[in-house]
């Protein structure tokens, strides 16, 4: 698994790590920090810092013998391209900081599709709903339009339930493999919501679901279902926000979800909901 | 003298990971045996040896960290990486402790786990042992 995390010096930032760190632990996952400068001929020095101290925090919740990632045997940042700096390290897994000049997201979504990333995860202020650097719109882009799943850091620590919700889109493994790393590593019940539409689908939405539970059970997960209709869904997830984390299947061209989380919905989702935000892919 | 074709089981009760990785690897070079049940791939094990397992940890009948640890007895040479759905600090160490090569977990990218396979062979052309 690779796993892209998006920082700054904002507070959020620093408060996901741990969150970043127990999933890397139980994954070995391949982990690349991603920061953005607005405009500079070479890596500034308070965002250089930033994230070489993220990455010692990150080292720090290892036990040492169990720390797959290597140090920096020297500090001198590669130039990969204009405004683009790389500092990596190869142990038994691959870390490295990525330093880019731009737009936050724009180059977000390029690094992620460079580098196929398996998961984005970035952190944002609850101050006025979910920011990044007094912005609304950098994590909504990055949900929005991600190449691979993006997981919205708004409240840290454990979560009780991940409440997947599903539609009849196409559900790809990689995204239930995903749900499954989230169940094990927050040792979360799982919710499965599935969504009809007003008229008709019913027979659709109800096989895929029979599936999902098939699935779950020859894996031995306990999976808690529930259908309902389109218009309950979005009082249904600022509702069940508070007991973990709320996941949506975003895939597909036919989605659902797709339509009914348009770009102001899932601005307001990540607006009002209290808990963190996995949109999977 | 041609070079020996390094061989590689892959075990995972979901048919998509070996329809995904057999042929790819195939095209690389590689000879490969898929399977889902671990009771056939136990089966194939104790007639031939593989340069290079892949196995999943979660699955019905024997799971995989038996299965690894049989195959680690049989043939201590053969590299094993570990890919699994449900993975956990424990698993993780359980598995480097039974000598694993690496362990990864899903979902992941083709290249991904090309690159491990690579490594691993490397690994063993330099060790003299493929």
């Amino acid at each position: 698994m690779k796993i892209l995390v998006m920082l700054d010096t904002g507070n959020y930032s620093r408060r996901i790590i741990k969150d970043v760190a127990r999933l890397a632990k139980n994954t070995f996952a391949d982990i690349i920090f991603l920061g953005v400068q607005e405009n500079n001929k070479k890596p500034a020095k308070s965002l250089v810092n930033g994230l070489l101290k993220y990455q010692q925090d990150l080292y720090g919740f290892f036990p040492p013998e169990d720390l797959p990632y290597a140090e920096f045997t020297d500090r001198s940042w590669r130039e990969t391209g204009p405004g683009k700096w790389l500092l990596t390290s190869r142990g038994m897994k691959e870390f490295s900081l990525h330093i880019r000049t731009g737009s936050v997201a724009r180059e977000a979504l390029a690094l992620a599709a460079e580098v196929e990333s398996d998961l984005i995860i970035l952190g944002c202020s609850r101050k006025f709903g979910c920011e990044w650097d007094g912005e609304m719109n950098v994590p909504l882009r990055v949900a929005r339009d991600a190449p691979c799943s993006v997981l919205v850091i708004k409240k840290v620590g454990k979560a009780k339930q991940i409440i997947s919700i599903l539609d009849q889109s196409v559900v790809s493994q990689d995204s239930l493999e995903l749900v499954n790393q989230l169940v094990t590593l927050h040792d979360a019940g799982l919710k499965i919501v599935g969504v009809k539409e007003k008229k008709g689908k019913k027979d659709k939405i109800e096989k895929q679901m029979v599936e999902l539970l098939k699935y779950y059970n020859e894996l031995g997960i306990g999976a808690w279902i529930k259908l309902m209709n389109r218009e309950e869904v979005q009082d249904y997830v600022t509702a069940s926000s508070r007991e973990g984390i709320v996941a949506l299947w975003m895939g597909g061209r036919e989605s659902l979800l797709k339509k009914l989380f348009s770009r102001s919905m899932v601005d307001k989702l990540l607006e009002n909901t209290t808990s963190s935000l996995l949109i999977l892919r | 003298m041609a070079n020996k074709q390094t061989s590689i089981m892959i075990l995972d009760d979901e048919p998509i990971v070996g329809k995904r990785l057999k042929p790819s690897l195939e095209k690389k070079g590689y000879e490969v045996e898929s399977f889902t049940s671990s009771k056939e791939a136990l089966e194939r094990i104790e007639e031939r040896a593989f340069d290079i397992v892949v196995t999943d940890l979660k699955m019905e009948g024997m799971d995989g960290m038996q299965f690894l640890t049989l195959v680690k007895e049989k043939y201590p040479d053969t590299e094993v990486i570990v890919i699994t759905g449900f993975a956990t600090m424990a698993t993780a160490r359980e598995s480097f402790n039974k000598g694993v090569f690496d362990f990864l977990a899903k979902p992941f990218k083709l290249g991904e786990i090309v690159e491990v396979i690579a490594r691993a062979e490397a690994k063993k052309k330099k060790d003299g042992k493929a």
